[in-house]
Protein backbone atom coordinates (compact mmCIF):
# COMPACT_ATOMS: atom_id res chain seq x y z
CA UNK A 1 0.00 0.00 0.00
CA UNK A 2 2.75 2.60 1.21
CA UNK A 3 4.50 1.47 -2.21
CA UNK A 4 1.47 2.17 -4.10
CA UNK A 5 1.43 5.47 -3.03
CA UNK A 6 4.96 6.33 -3.76
CA UNK A 7 4.02 5.30 -7.00
CA UNK A 8 1.96 7.48 -7.73
CA UNK A 9 3.58 10.40 -5.96
CA UNK A 10 6.86 9.46 -8.60
CA UNK A 11 4.15 9.86 -11.53
CA UNK A 12 4.66 13.12 -12.86
CA UNK A 13 1.84 14.88 -12.85
CA UNK A 14 3.39 18.00 -14.86
CA UNK A 15 2.00 18.10 -18.24
CA UNK A 16 5.00 18.44 -20.49
CA UNK A 17 4.57 22.36 -21.68
CA UNK A 18 3.91 23.26 -17.79
CA UNK A 19 7.99 23.79 -17.69
CA UNK A 20 9.42 27.39 -18.41
CA UNK A 21 12.34 27.01 -20.79
CA UNK A 22 14.66 28.11 -17.89
CA UNK A 23 13.97 24.96 -16.05
CA UNK A 24 12.28 26.66 -13.41
CA UNK A 25 8.85 24.28 -12.68
CA UNK A 26 6.16 26.44 -12.88
CA UNK A 27 3.75 23.39 -11.77
CA UNK A 28 2.20 24.62 -8.82
CA UNK A 29 -0.34 22.29 -8.13
CA UNK A 30 1.90 18.91 -9.18
CA UNK A 31 4.29 20.15 -6.54
CA UNK A 32 1.44 20.78 -3.93
CA UNK A 33 0.28 17.07 -4.79
CA UNK A 34 3.87 15.60 -4.84
CA UNK A 35 4.70 17.11 -1.40
CA UNK A 36 0.66 16.56 -0.07
CA UNK A 37 1.76 12.22 -0.93
CA UNK A 38 4.93 12.70 0.96
CA UNK A 39 3.11 13.69 3.97
CA UNK A 40 0.38 11.36 3.60
CA UNK A 41 2.86 8.27 3.16
CA UNK A 42 4.86 9.46 6.60
CA UNK A 43 1.68 9.71 8.47
CA UNK A 44 1.16 5.90 6.98
CA UNK A 45 4.45 4.33 7.47
CA UNK A 46 4.17 6.18 11.28
CA UNK A 47 0.95 4.57 11.58
CA UNK A 48 2.20 1.57 10.61
CA UNK A 49 5.21 1.76 13.51
CA UNK A 50 3.01 2.63 16.39
CA UNK A 51 0.68 -0.46 15.79
CA UNK A 52 4.08 -2.23 15.56
CA UNK A 53 5.19 -0.18 18.89
CA UNK A 54 1.66 -2.14 20.41
CA UNK A 55 2.26 -4.80 19.20
CA UNK A 56 5.89 -5.45 20.93
CA UNK A 57 4.47 -4.36 23.87
CA UNK A 58 5.30 -0.71 24.39
CA UNK A 59 2.66 0.99 22.66
CA UNK A 60 2.50 4.34 24.81
CA UNK A 61 -0.47 5.91 25.09
CA UNK A 62 -3.46 3.46 23.31
CA UNK A 63 -5.62 6.95 22.20
CA UNK A 64 -2.24 8.30 20.81
CA UNK A 65 -2.14 5.52 18.51
CA UNK A 66 -5.52 5.24 17.41
CA UNK A 67 -5.57 8.96 16.77
CA UNK A 68 -2.94 8.85 14.23
CA UNK A 69 -4.16 5.67 12.84
CA UNK A 70 -7.04 7.66 12.70
CA UNK A 71 -5.23 10.91 10.93
CA UNK A 72 -3.53 8.42 8.67
CA UNK A 73 -6.77 7.15 7.56
CA UNK A 74 -8.81 9.89 6.66
CA UNK A 75 -6.00 11.87 5.08
CA UNK A 76 -5.62 8.26 2.57
CA UNK A 77 -9.09 8.69 2.30
CA UNK A 78 -9.08 12.31 1.36
CA UNK A 79 -6.25 11.58 -0.91
CA UNK A 80 -8.32 8.73 -3.00
CA UNK A 81 -11.00 11.39 -3.02
CA UNK A 82 -8.96 13.98 -4.96
CA UNK A 83 -7.22 11.53 -7.05
CA UNK A 84 -11.06 10.24 -8.40
CA UNK A 85 -11.44 13.82 -8.63
CA UNK A 86 -8.84 14.89 -10.83
CA UNK A 87 -9.44 11.61 -13.19
CA UNK A 88 -13.00 12.57 -13.48
CA UNK A 89 -11.43 16.31 -14.54
CA UNK A 90 -9.23 14.52 -17.04
CA UNK A 91 -11.85 12.60 -18.33
CA UNK A 92 -13.98 15.43 -19.06
CA UNK A 93 -11.37 17.17 -20.62
CA UNK A 94 -10.87 14.29 -22.53
CA UNK A 95 -14.59 14.28 -23.88
CA UNK A 96 -14.43 18.05 -24.94
CA UNK A 97 -15.41 18.05 -28.47
CA UNK A 98 -13.41 20.65 -30.08
CA UNK B 1 3.08 7.64 30.81
CA UNK B 2 1.01 4.85 29.04
CA UNK B 3 -2.24 2.99 30.31
CA UNK B 4 -0.70 -0.04 30.73
CA UNK B 5 1.39 1.15 33.10
CA UNK B 6 -1.75 2.16 35.69
CA UNK B 7 -2.44 -1.27 35.50
CA UNK B 8 0.67 -2.17 37.24
CA UNK B 9 0.17 0.93 39.70
CA UNK B 10 -3.21 -0.26 40.56
CA UNK B 11 -1.87 -3.59 41.33
CA UNK B 12 1.25 -2.68 43.33
CA UNK B 13 -1.65 -0.50 45.29
CA UNK B 14 -3.56 -3.49 46.04
CA UNK B 15 -0.24 -5.41 47.01
CA UNK B 16 0.30 -2.81 49.74
CA UNK B 17 -3.25 -2.76 50.87
CA UNK B 18 -3.56 -6.94 50.90
CA UNK B 19 -0.14 -6.36 52.75
CA UNK B 20 -1.57 -4.18 55.26
CA UNK B 21 -4.52 -6.39 55.73
CA UNK B 22 -2.14 -9.42 56.89
CA UNK B 23 -0.17 -7.55 59.33
CA UNK B 24 -3.97 -5.97 61.07
CA UNK B 25 -5.27 -9.83 60.82
CA UNK B 26 -1.98 -10.73 62.53
CA UNK B 27 -2.16 -8.20 65.49
CA UNK B 28 -5.64 -9.20 65.95
CA UNK B 29 -4.92 -12.64 65.58
CA UNK B 30 -2.14 -12.32 68.69
CA UNK B 31 -3.84 -10.19 70.83
CA UNK B 32 -4.40 -12.66 73.66
CA UNK B 33 -1.04 -14.47 73.12
CA UNK B 34 1.28 -14.04 76.07
CA UNK B 35 4.30 -15.18 75.49
CA UNK B 36 5.84 -17.28 72.16
CA UNK B 37 7.78 -20.40 72.34
CA UNK B 38 10.94 -18.40 72.49
CA UNK B 39 9.82 -17.07 75.84
CA UNK B 40 9.64 -13.51 73.74
CA UNK B 41 6.03 -11.80 73.23
CA UNK B 42 4.38 -11.17 70.43
CA UNK B 43 4.61 -7.21 69.25
CA UNK B 44 1.73 -5.46 67.48
CA UNK B 45 3.28 -4.60 63.59
CA UNK B 46 3.04 -1.53 61.74
CA UNK B 47 3.12 -1.48 58.06
CA UNK B 48 5.17 1.67 56.92
CA UNK B 49 4.76 2.45 52.97
CA UNK B 50 6.82 5.27 51.73
CA UNK B 51 6.84 6.36 47.78
CA UNK B 52 8.99 4.68 45.66
CA UNK B 53 10.45 7.82 44.70
CA UNK B 54 10.55 11.39 45.42
CA UNK B 55 7.55 13.26 43.77
CA UNK B 56 9.70 15.21 41.00
CA UNK B 57 11.51 12.32 40.14
CA UNK B 58 7.56 10.33 39.87
CA UNK B 59 6.57 12.99 37.74
CA UNK B 60 9.75 12.22 35.29
CA UNK B 61 9.34 8.62 35.23
CA UNK B 62 5.65 8.39 34.88
CA UNK B 63 6.24 5.39 32.42
CA UNK B 64 8.02 3.40 34.54
CA UNK B 65 5.98 1.78 37.00
CA UNK B 66 8.67 0.58 39.78
CA UNK B 67 9.47 4.09 40.39
CA UNK B 68 6.14 4.26 41.34
CA UNK B 69 5.19 1.53 43.41
CA UNK B 70 5.33 2.61 47.27
CA UNK B 71 7.77 0.66 49.25
CA UNK B 72 6.72 -1.38 52.17
CA UNK B 73 8.50 -2.67 55.51
CA UNK B 74 6.58 -4.15 58.37
CA UNK B 75 8.43 -3.29 61.76
CA UNK B 76 7.17 -3.83 65.22
CA UNK B 77 5.58 -1.11 67.52
CA UNK B 78 7.71 -0.51 70.49
CA UNK B 79 4.66 0.54 73.23
CA UNK B 80 4.49 -1.65 76.33
CA UNK B 81 2.37 -4.42 77.01
CA UNK B 82 -0.92 -4.42 78.33
CA UNK B 83 -1.05 -5.69 82.50
CA UNK B 84 -4.32 -7.27 83.06
CA UNK B 85 -3.96 -8.74 86.63
CA UNK B 86 -4.46 -12.72 86.77
CA UNK B 87 -2.57 -14.44 89.13
CA UNK B 88 -3.63 -17.89 88.36
CA UNK B 89 -2.31 -17.40 85.03
CA UNK B 90 0.89 -19.55 84.61
CA UNK B 91 2.58 -16.71 82.72
CA UNK B 92 1.68 -14.28 85.75
CA UNK B 93 4.54 -12.39 87.08
CA UNK B 94 5.74 -12.30 90.70
CA UNK B 95 2.84 -9.28 91.58
CA UNK B 96 -0.56 -11.22 89.41
CA UNK B 97 0.01 -9.39 86.19
CA UNK B 98 0.31 -10.80 82.96
CA UNK B 99 1.44 -9.17 79.71
CA UNK B 100 -0.49 -8.79 77.06
CA UNK B 101 0.71 -7.35 73.39
CA UNK B 102 -0.72 -3.74 73.04
CA UNK B 103 -3.14 -4.53 69.99
CA UNK B 104 -5.84 -2.10 70.25
CA UNK B 105 -8.98 -3.58 68.74
CA UNK B 106 -10.53 -0.80 68.13
CA UNK B 107 -8.03 1.06 66.18
CA UNK B 108 -7.46 -2.53 64.21
CA UNK B 109 -11.02 -2.48 63.44
CA UNK B 110 -10.86 1.32 61.88
CA UNK B 111 -7.35 0.28 59.92
CA UNK B 112 -9.57 -2.23 58.60
CA UNK B 113 -12.21 -0.33 57.41
CA UNK B 114 -9.86 2.05 55.47
CA UNK B 115 -8.07 -0.98 53.72
CA UNK B 116 -11.00 -2.25 52.65
CA UNK B 117 -11.75 0.96 51.05
CA UNK B 118 -8.42 1.85 50.15
CA UNK B 119 -8.40 -1.33 47.88
CA UNK B 120 -12.13 -0.23 46.39
CA UNK B 121 -10.33 2.99 45.69
CA UNK B 122 -7.36 0.60 43.86
CA UNK B 123 -9.98 -1.32 41.70
CA UNK B 124 -11.83 1.49 40.90
CA UNK B 125 -8.76 3.19 39.48
CA UNK B 126 -7.75 0.29 37.48
CA UNK B 127 -11.64 -0.31 36.19
CA UNK B 128 -11.02 3.22 35.36
CA UNK B 129 -8.11 2.75 33.77
CA UNK B 130 -9.35 -0.48 31.42
CA UNK B 131 -12.81 1.74 30.22
CA UNK B 132 -10.82 4.86 29.41
CA UNK B 133 -8.41 2.30 27.13
CA UNK B 134 -11.24 0.30 25.56
CA UNK B 135 -13.18 4.43 25.31
CA UNK B 136 -9.78 5.12 23.51
CA UNK B 137 -10.19 2.29 21.04
CA UNK B 138 -13.35 3.83 19.97
CA UNK B 139 -11.71 6.85 18.59
CA UNK B 140 -12.64 7.11 15.10
CA UNK B 141 -14.63 4.13 15.17
CA UNK B 142 -18.18 3.27 12.75
CA UNK B 143 -20.18 6.54 14.55
CA UNK C 1 4.60 -4.60 -3.09
CA UNK C 2 2.48 -5.94 -0.61
CA UNK C 3 -1.33 -5.17 0.68
CA UNK C 4 -1.31 -4.41 4.44
CA UNK C 5 -3.89 -6.37 5.88
CA UNK C 6 -4.32 -8.84 2.96
CA UNK C 7 -1.17 -10.95 2.41
CA UNK C 8 1.12 -11.07 4.60
CA UNK C 9 3.50 -8.43 5.60
CA UNK C 10 5.66 -7.67 8.54
CA UNK C 11 3.09 -5.39 10.41
CA UNK C 12 0.17 -7.53 9.97
CA UNK C 13 2.38 -10.61 10.76
CA UNK C 14 4.02 -8.79 14.10
CA UNK C 15 0.02 -8.57 14.78
CA UNK C 16 -1.23 -12.16 14.62
CA UNK C 17 2.06 -12.98 16.48
CA UNK C 18 1.02 -10.76 19.27
CA UNK C 19 -2.29 -11.76 19.63
CA UNK C 20 -1.35 -15.39 19.58
CA UNK C 21 1.10 -14.40 22.64
CA UNK C 22 -1.92 -12.77 24.25
CA UNK C 23 -4.17 -16.04 23.80
CA UNK C 24 -1.12 -17.98 25.38
CA UNK C 25 -0.63 -15.03 28.18
CA UNK C 26 -4.88 -15.78 28.65
CA UNK C 27 -4.28 -19.53 29.15
CA UNK C 28 -1.19 -19.21 31.74
CA UNK C 29 -2.95 -16.60 33.61
CA UNK C 30 -6.82 -18.40 33.78
CA UNK C 31 -4.30 -21.75 34.73
CA UNK C 32 -2.59 -19.88 37.80
CA UNK C 33 -5.68 -18.06 38.73
CA UNK C 34 -7.40 -22.27 38.50
CA UNK C 35 -4.17 -22.92 41.04
CA UNK C 36 -3.96 -20.05 43.38
CA UNK C 37 -4.58 -22.41 46.66
CA UNK C 38 -2.39 -25.26 44.78
CA UNK C 39 0.73 -25.52 47.66
CA UNK C 40 3.78 -25.90 45.32
CA UNK C 41 2.27 -24.58 41.82
CA UNK C 42 5.04 -23.04 39.72
CA UNK C 43 3.06 -20.16 38.28
CA UNK C 44 2.98 -20.14 34.40
CA UNK C 45 4.10 -16.91 32.33
CA UNK C 46 4.74 -16.46 28.31
CA UNK C 47 8.45 -15.73 26.92
CA UNK C 48 6.98 -13.58 23.78
CA UNK C 49 7.88 -9.90 25.29
CA UNK C 50 11.30 -10.53 26.18
CA UNK C 51 12.17 -12.88 22.96
CA UNK C 52 10.78 -9.63 20.79
CA UNK C 53 12.71 -7.14 22.81
CA UNK C 54 15.70 -8.29 21.39
CA UNK C 55 14.60 -7.82 17.76
CA UNK C 56 13.18 -4.02 18.92
CA UNK C 57 15.06 -2.21 16.76
CA UNK C 58 14.89 -4.44 13.86
CA UNK C 59 11.36 -5.08 14.05
CA UNK C 60 10.78 -1.16 13.91
CA UNK C 61 12.75 -0.20 10.77
CA UNK C 62 10.63 -0.41 7.67
CA UNK C 63 13.79 -0.78 5.81
CA UNK C 64 14.67 -4.45 6.48
CA UNK C 65 10.95 -5.74 6.20
CA UNK C 66 12.62 -8.69 4.60
CA UNK C 67 14.55 -10.70 7.18
CA UNK C 68 12.08 -9.28 9.50
CA UNK C 69 9.37 -11.45 7.83
CA UNK C 70 11.86 -14.13 8.16
CA UNK C 71 12.82 -13.45 11.84
CA UNK C 72 8.40 -13.41 13.37
CA UNK C 73 8.62 -16.88 11.09
CA UNK C 74 10.99 -18.06 13.60
CA UNK C 75 9.51 -16.40 16.42
CA UNK C 76 6.12 -17.99 15.70
CA UNK C 77 6.95 -21.30 16.76
CA UNK C 78 9.63 -20.10 19.78
CA UNK C 79 6.92 -18.72 21.58
CA UNK C 80 5.97 -20.57 24.62
CA UNK C 81 4.32 -20.67 27.84
CA UNK C 82 7.54 -21.61 30.86
CA UNK C 83 7.01 -21.80 34.94
CA UNK C 84 8.42 -19.01 36.62
CA UNK C 85 11.95 -19.66 37.79
CA UNK C 86 12.63 -17.15 40.76
CA UNK C 87 11.86 -18.22 44.18
CA UNK C 88 9.98 -15.53 44.76
CA UNK C 89 7.33 -15.07 42.18
CA UNK C 90 6.28 -18.36 43.12
CA UNK C 91 2.86 -17.68 45.42
CA UNK C 92 0.34 -16.44 43.14
CA UNK C 93 -1.89 -13.20 44.12
CA UNK C 94 -4.98 -13.45 42.89
CA UNK C 95 -5.44 -9.54 42.20
CA UNK C 96 -2.21 -8.99 40.45
CA UNK C 97 -3.13 -11.89 37.94
CA UNK C 98 -6.47 -10.38 37.56
CA UNK C 99 -5.05 -6.69 36.90
CA UNK C 100 -2.50 -8.45 34.40
CA UNK C 101 -5.60 -10.30 32.57
CA UNK C 102 -7.41 -6.64 32.80
CA UNK C 103 -4.04 -5.72 30.95
CA UNK C 104 -3.79 -8.65 28.23
CA UNK C 105 -7.43 -8.00 27.78
CA UNK C 106 -7.17 -4.24 26.80
CA UNK C 107 -4.05 -5.10 25.07
CA UNK C 108 -5.49 -7.53 22.94
CA UNK C 109 -8.88 -5.22 21.74
CA UNK C 110 -5.78 -3.02 20.85
CA UNK C 111 -4.19 -4.38 18.78
CA UNK C 112 -7.35 -5.84 17.20
CA UNK C 113 -9.01 -2.18 17.08
CA UNK C 114 -5.55 -1.14 15.36
CA UNK C 115 -5.50 -4.08 12.92
CA UNK C 116 -9.24 -3.08 11.58
CA UNK C 117 -8.36 0.34 10.99
CA UNK C 118 -5.33 -0.88 8.96
CA UNK C 119 -7.48 -3.29 6.93
CA UNK C 120 -10.12 -0.12 6.27
CA UNK C 121 -7.90 1.72 4.86
CA UNK C 122 -6.64 -1.68 2.12
CA UNK C 123 -10.35 -1.83 1.83
CA UNK C 124 -10.57 2.10 1.00
CA UNK C 125 -7.74 1.84 -1.59
CA UNK C 126 -9.08 -1.25 -3.04
CA UNK C 127 -12.55 0.24 -3.39
CA UNK C 128 -11.32 3.39 -5.13
CA UNK C 129 -13.08 5.81 -2.51
CA UNK C 130 -16.23 4.94 -3.53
Amino acid sequence: MIDYVQSVAAADLAPAGAKTAGGVTGNYFGDWLTQQIDTLNQQLTAGDMEVRKLALGDGGNIHEVMMRLETAKLSFELAVQVRNKLLEAYQDILRMQL
Amino acid sequence: MDLFSAFEISAAGMNVERMRLDVSATNLANANTTRGPDGTMFRPLQLIATPGSPFPVMLDRLADPSALAPRVEVRPVNTPPRQVYDPGHPDADERGYVAYPAVNPVSEMIHLIEITRAYDANVRALNAAKSMAMKALDIGGER
Amino acid sequence: MTLTGVTGDTTSMLISLALNAATAKHIALAQNIANVNNEGYRPLRVDFDERVAFFKNQLLDPRNDAASMRLLETLRSATTVVETNDATGWKVQLDVEMAKMVQNTVHYEALLAARNKLSSMVRVAINGGK
